[in-house]
């Protein structure tokens, strides 16, 4: 069997594949390593009810379509056929309101001004200021390394909405919102969205409102038959253009030649003849960074780059995490509020943020302070996919919605992160999601067939680099936000990282491509006619991002 | 995106990733030959389907793999070096009984005499020579003709009387059912009896079909070999697959073949939802109502003009054999029962049976409720009738214990296991409704005798019942999981008909390798095999490895012909 490549991949997560895929198609030779059976265990599709419905246990809607790869590595060809909502997200409230995004601006003017014209016009405004630039905002902001000059181009997206850098710099999302809006329910809306987000943490002076405009060029599309498609296309790409792709293959350790990685070694777990891989030009590490110091070891890091040894050894894993509730449905739900707006019913993507704005501003807190059921299902993001994809209705017409909320993760006043497993504390969190659906599907009771949860530490269950459960490879904010990450490129020749980075991990292939990015350079083969694309061009192409605004 | 890149003419396709699919594609692509495998799933695999939930590796289908190393094509295609690993388990198979007595069958029959002895020092004199009996058996004839075509049944008898003395002995048993071979060893003890009697009928096979007891040989004596493939059953699945597509072949996956493209009187291709593939030699691993009734009338039905015969056209041309193959499908007898599988990922600890020697907790199968060979024949009976048994009884696996890639074993809170519950059941279209209480029942049977199981954290519980099975691999209609039933007329020579078992079939252009031909099913890659060397001699593909060793050995003691037909 092979045993030397130009480039290892530690790590067949999305981002090591969509790595992995454009270094192999710039003309390099490859190889991902992957623990477990399958990659992509964050883009996965269960059927965890043996129903025949296929549910995304965890990524639920696809921002691909934002990203370059979605055009430069042809992932509709490989098979990842996406479908664009006519209404992508929203807000529902259990007072009977909700608040749709539409791809029709018009629709969406009119769900704002039912709250606030003068709400509808500044989001108009804003929006009509920043999505025009959308494709520099994320080429600089979130598909490039951090540097000084991206970052004061992010500090100046504070025109759009009429403050200059140096007060984006020491407000947060929720001054921001405050003095944006009128409407609580606008202001709600808005801030939901920035609460699981992944640029930083809203309530942070600063990032906060950096991941609050970022919202504004958010995009995403659902991969018809499930997230897995992702995975799936990512994975012929590779192989078609001639990658090499390991399952079961955990590595033990890469050590090093002459300052630099050079041998990728598996442990005893790996069925494989040969254990020792070599990588002739660059190693990049698809591991959250605890893992990745470890594989790593201090003798090889520590003396070279004592920053990046320090970031690892202090790295936070903690943070926010998600708990995520699925329903089993009779039939395609129907919202307690589609009287007050019946295109909630084809919502794609609708959130649960809070009942009132003190009420916002108090559950930040109480998340702050680890206080568990004082935030119970206070913001979350409820995914209804039945809706776009038929194919998620079973043949009997069963649909399922999940239903992924927000905690903080450390709960030290319940004996620790492991109190994770305790069934007495998280079927009280179950129950309490249970209600707030009650709250806002008709008929709940009437509709249920069956119900589960997975738990952060079923996500690390499911994900080795997910340590704890953390979804984005670690926390994403003070310390570790935009310079506080590590970076893609480090000191040392020839070793690369594309967990851990800026931007954070998501669907939008993002850190895979920034890491690409930083490894071709390098090496010299980014001279290719098709890695051109820039963000959401292609989606723009496709006659979205056009009209309105 | 099936039909559109590449090439489009090919030497063989195969239609239908199963292990025989692959195997099959996978000597011919290795070969040299131009090959693709269109699967209808998403995944490739068939029965061999591992699903991973929240980090549980969970095998909903096929578990214990019987003749694991010793298949010829995991020599031939150096499947250790793509991954495919086994862990065979030293303590095999435990019978637990009401009364806390046990005893556990070893890898090693020294052991396994130990332990039977404590029931009855006599049965531990018979499982010894049982033993003995049944390894030469296997060895000499039984496993090698595993990798040879079929012989025609007399012909077959001839050459095994005409051998030597053992070669009379397995015409003997030939004839008899898989009970009256076991009762030839005398079996004091109703346990032990029981217990040989279970291991002899696991998958499906009846105890009291005549004509079927060379079988049980083969059974007892790979399930005291049984291993787990290393990371769960897919693994197989993917090292065969990676062989394909490392020598160039393709595997088309979520692709469902509609019906065959036919060029006068000879199968030529295949249709596809978005366009045709053409090859030489299309080799359906289907079962033989797909085949033959499916594909058959989808190839009659597709009009002229999209190059189909257009009405009428296939009967016209070959009007007896195409009848005679319809008829023969449609009377194709299923399995008469399936399996109900029960998986579930758990936090906590293995299971630990109590009051029972320690030497069952490490046991790989655990088989519960069978007291005597009466249950178990009452229980077979049942599922004749389509019933549900009245008493759970079944085995149980903590598969776990021996393989540590199929939990998340990077989470350091709590123990993690992976427990697998398999039970004979009847195939019934009220499934839907009946599969959750029904798991609660076997696994409140488990832990009746495994009491600590309750206790544990459930994080993933996936019940699997015929209704599943047929749904996910709809190969195993009703839930077939050989393809259809082991009786006299359905094996062998006869395996799906005496015009097809050559893996040829009177169709020009149509080949036959799935579990519906012999050997059958099992996971044993046998008529993958099979099916791939007579695709190859008829397509002059030159350079397939040579006949194994063990083959040429049973040629020359005379049990099976001369020369390969």
């Amino acid at each position: 069997m092979k045993a030397e490549f130009d480039v290892i991949i530690v790590g067949g997560g999305i981002n090591g594949l969509a790595c992995g895929c454009y270094l192999q198609k710039a003309g390099l030779e490859v190889a991902v390593f992957e623990k477990r059976n399958e990659c992509g265990p964050f883009a996965l599709t269960e059927d965890i009810f043996g129903g025949g419905v296929p549910v995304d246990t965890h990524a639920g809607v696809c921002f691909v379509v934002m990203s370059p790869a979605w055009a430069d590595l042809e992932l509709e060809k490989f098979g990842l056929d996406l479908i664009i909502p006519k209404v992508p997200a929203g807000t529902v409230w259990k007072d009977g309101k909700n608040l749709l995004f539409s791809t029709d601006p018009a629709r969406t003017y009119e769900a704002f001004a039912r709250f606030s014209k003068k709400d509808a016009e500044t989001f108009f405004r804003a929006a009509g200021s920043i999505i025009p630039q959308a494709p520099e905002i994320l080429e600089r902001g979130v598909f490039s390394s951090p540097s000084e000059e991206n970052l004061d181009f992010l500090w100046g997206m504070g025109k759009h909405v009429g403050f200059s850098p140096k007060d984006l710099k020491t407000m947060n999302g929720f001054e921001l919102f405050d003095l944006m809006y009128e409407s609580d329910y606008v202001r709600m809306s808005c801030m939901g969205g920035s609460a699981i987000g992944v640029f930083g943490d809203p309530a942070e002076k600063g990032e906060g409102v950096i991941m609050s405009l970022l919202g504004f060029t958010l995009a995403f599309g659902v991969p018809r038959g499930g997230m897995h498609n992702l995975v799936h296309s990512l994975v012929r790409c590779f192989r078609t253009h001639g990658g090499s792709l390991f399952y079961n293959a955990p590595v033990e350790r890469v050590e090093f030649e002459n300052g630099t990685p050079r041998r990728v070694h598996l442990n005893d777990a790996a069925p494989y003849p040969t254990r020792e891989f070599r990588a002739r030009q660059a190693v990049v590490m698809h591991v959250s960074p605890p893992l990745a110091k470890e594989m790593l070891g201090k003798d090889a890091i520590a003396p070279k780059d004592p920053e990046l040894w320090g970031k690892m050894e202090d790295w936070d894993m903690t943070g926010h995490c998600a708990f995520t509730s699925y329903v089993l449905l009779k039939s395609r739900p129907r919202w307690a509020s589609e009287s007050w707006d019946p295109d909630v019913n084809q919502c794609a993507f609708p959130l649960r943020a809070w009942d009132s704005w003190d009420h916002a501003k108090r559950s930040f807190q109480y998340a702050k302070n680890e206080e568990l059921f004082s935030v119970a299902g206070d913001v979350g993001e409820m995914y209804n996919l039945s809706s776009v994809d038929p194919t998620r209705v079973s043949p009997e017409g069963r649909t399922v919605v999940v239903y992924e909320v927000e905690y903080p993760m450390n709960l030290r006043r319940y004996g620790g992160i492991q109190a994770w497993d305790n069934r007495e504390l998280t079927d009280r969190l179950h129950q309490s999601h249970m209600d707030d659906l009650g709250a806002l599907i008709s008929g709940f009771k009437d509709q249920l067939l069956a119900h589960t949860y997975y738990t952060p530490i079923d996500n690390w269950r499911r994900n080795p680099s997910a340590i704890y459960g953390h979804e984005l490879g670690g926390d994403v904010s003070g310390g570790q936000w935009y310079f506080g990450r590590i970076p893609a490129r480090s000191k040392i020749p020839g070793l690369y990282f594309s967990q851990g980075i800026w931007p954070a991990s998501l669907t939008h292939l993002g850190n895979g491509y920034v890491a690409a990015c930083s490894v071709a350079e390098d090496l010299g083969v980014r001279k290719r006619d098709w890695w051109t694309h820039r963000p959401l061009d292609y989606f723009a192409g496709k006659g979205f991002l056009t009209g309105g605004f | 995106m099936s039909t559109q890149d590449g090439s489009q003419e090919y030497d063989a396709l195969v239609i239908g990733a199963g292990p025989n699919g692959l195997t099959c594609a996978a000597y011919l692509a290795k070969a040299g030959a131009k090959v693709a495998v269109i699967e209808k799933n998403v995944e490739s695999g068939g029965g061999l389907l591992t699903q991973e939930i929240s980090g549980f590796k969970l095998n909903h289908h096929a578990t214990y793999m019987m003749l694991a190393e010793r298949m010829v094509p995991y020599s031939d295609l150096n499947l250790a070096d793509r991954g495919v690993a086994f862990v065979r388990p030293e303590a095999q198979v435990a019978f637990l009984f009401e009364d806390k007595s046990s005893f556990t069958l070893y890898t090693d029959v020294k052991r396994s005499q130990a332990s039977i002895a404590k029931l009855s020092p006599k049965d531990a004199e018979a499982f010894g020579r049982l033993h003995d009996d049944f390894q030469k058996m296997c060895d000499a004839f039984l496993i090698p003709a595993t990798y040879a075509p079929p012989v025609e049944p007399i012909e077959q008898v001839e050459l095994l009387q005409n051998a030597d003395k053992l070669g009379k002995v397995i015409a003997d048993i030939s004839e008899l059912s898989p009970l009256e071979v076991i009762d030839r060893y005398k079996f004091a003890d109703r346990r032990v009896k029981a217990g040989i009697l279970y291991l002899s009928s696991m998958f499906g096979l009846d105890p009291e079909e005549s004509g079927m007891g060379f079988l049980a040989p083969i059974y007892v004596h790979r399930l005291t070999q049984n291993a787990l493939v290393r990371g769960g059953s897919h693994q197989l699945a993917s090292g065969l697959r990676r062989t394909v597509e490392e020598f160039g072949g393709r595997v088309v996956t979520n692709s469902q073949v509609q019906s065959f493209v036919m060029e006068g009187e000879r199968v030529v291709g295949v249709r596809l939802a978005d366009g045709e593939l053409r090859a030489r030699a299309v080799v359906s691993t289907l079962n033989p109502e797909q085949t033959f009734v499916t594909l058959l009338d989808g190839t009659h039905a597709a009009p002229a003009a999209a190059g189909g015969q257009g009405k009428g056209g296939i009967v016209a041309a070959w009007g007896d054999e195409i009848a005679e193959l319809r008829d023969m499908a449609s009377e194709w007898q299923w399995d008469e029962w399936s399996l109900f599988v029960c998986s579930s990922g758990v936090v906590g600890s293995a299971p630990k049976y109590e009051g029972y020697e320690d030497e069952v907790n490490g046991a790989l199968v655990v088989v519960m409720g069978f007291e005597s060979p009466e249950d178990v024949l009452h229980h077979v009976s049942e599922l004749r009738d389509g019933k549900l048994p009245d008493a759970i009884a079944g085995h149980g696996s903590c598969l776990s214990l021996f393989d540590s890639l199929l939990v998340p074993n990077h989470v350091p809170f709590g123990e993690h296991h992976v427990l697998r519950w398999e039970c004979w059941a009847p195939y019934r279209t009220d499934w839907e409704a009946r599969r959750e209480a029904y798991a609660d029942r076997c696994m409140e049977k488990w832990a009746h005798y495994a009491p600590n199981i309750r206790h544990a954290n459930v994080r993933v519980r996936i019940p699997w019942s015929p209704l599943d099975i047929e749904r996910e691999i709809p190969t195993m209609k009703r839930g077939a999981i050989k393809h259809g039933a082991y009786v006299t007329l359905q094996m062998g020579y006869n395996r799906p008909s005496p015009d097809c078992s050559s893996y040829r079939t009177p169709v020009k252009g149509l080949y036959v390798g799935g579990a519906s031909t012999h050997p059958g099913g099992m996971v044993i890659l046998g008529s993958g095999y099979n099916a791939a060397r007579v695709v190859a001699e008829d397509l002059g593909i030159k350079g397939l490895p040579g006949e194994d060793a063990t083959v040429t050995e049973a040629r020359r003691k005379g049990y099976l012909p001369k020369a390969e037909a």
